[in-house]
């Protein structure tokens, strides 16, 4: 297990559990460096993600479109990404703007992990890494 | 105001009453301080006893007027800066925000949920804005909004 500013690192089998370690996404509080972080992970290998929010209160509407830019990026690698533990607020947030049409959202990291595909079957695609 | 440096921030006005607290500030083009800000409102809005509810649909409203005005407005010009007036009671908040740039149409913005939209990452701030206050108003320019939010039953602390 490993740590930075934003996340705590916890490998399960060829998944990568991300506990988001802010309460704000959102531009005033550092999104660029946020999704910097996040694309050097994948760089680095880990492209199968379970993003665990239950410390985050808000993500702002920029941190949304990038996570949706970032989602498509990565499964345009040939990765994925899972959401789990959405405050109440957040999974409102969801609702609303009907993003939870585009993620995969779970209640906790059971259910997101088994639900995950089998990691094998990925084919990288270094052409279009997630950036 | 004691968390934002006073160099950052000039005082215009701030009346503080049992029953309403008033605050009027030029704040540069930083997002830094945009963060300052909207946490000395969020601490106000405690301290009028709004809700948890409430407090995330403000925190999540101002938080887009306060950086579309710095981003979109006044494009991060560190020359420019962002007039804000905002009054809170206990039942009502209200901000006003007013950047130094060209102004746009609202009507203009795409609707972010339309499926065809659903994948763009840009447009969904001021659908948040509305969603979550009760009132949005942009001037004709498009440069300033004002907000408000009346208080619900729900919307008091417990």
């Amino acid at each position: 297990m490993s740590r930075n500013e934003f996340f705590q690192l916890e490998r399960s089998g060829p998944a990568t559990i991300l506990t988001v370690q802010v309460s704000r996404i959102s531009e005033s509080e550092g999104i660029e460096q946020f999704f910097a972080t996040l694309n050097a992970l994948v760089q680095e290998g880990h492209k199968q993600l379970v993003l665990d929010l239950h410390q985050v209160q808000l993500v702002s509407s920029r941190a949304l479109g990038k996570l949706v830019v970032f989602q498509r990026r990565l499964e345009q690698a040939g990765g994925w990404i899972r959401l789990c533990r959405l405050s109440d607020y957040l999974q409102e947030l969801f609702r609303i703007t009907q993003l939870g049409k585009l993620f995969q959202v779970f209640p906790d990291r059971d259910q997101a992990l088994q639900n995950a595909p089998p990691a094998e079957t990925q084919t990288l695609a270094p052409d279009n890494p997630a950036s | 105001m004691n968390s934002l440096p006073a160099s950052d921030v000039k005082p215009v006005n701030q009346t503080n009453t049992q029953s309403e607290w008033v605050w009027e500030q030029h704040i540069p083009t930083d997002l830094q301080v945009a963060s300052q800000v909207l946490s000395h409102i969020l601490e106000r809005l405690q301290h009028y006893q709004w809700g948890q509810r409430e407090l995330f649909g403000i925190h999540l409203a101002l938080e887009e007027a306060l950086v579309n005005a710095m981003k979109h407005g006044n494009r991060m010009d560190p020359q420019k800066q962002v007039h804000l007036w905002c009054s809170i009671s206990r039942e009502q908040f209200q901000v006003r925000i007013t950047d130094q740039g060209e102004g746009f149409n609202p009507e203009e913005v795409p609707d972010c949920t339309a499926p065809e939209n659903l994948e763009r990452p840009c447009g969904r701030g001021l659908m948040l804005m509305r969603n979550f206050m009760s009132e949005v108003i942009y001037n004709e320019k498009g440069n300033q909004v004002t907000m408000r939010k009346h208080r619900s039953e729900e919307g008091a602390a417990s």
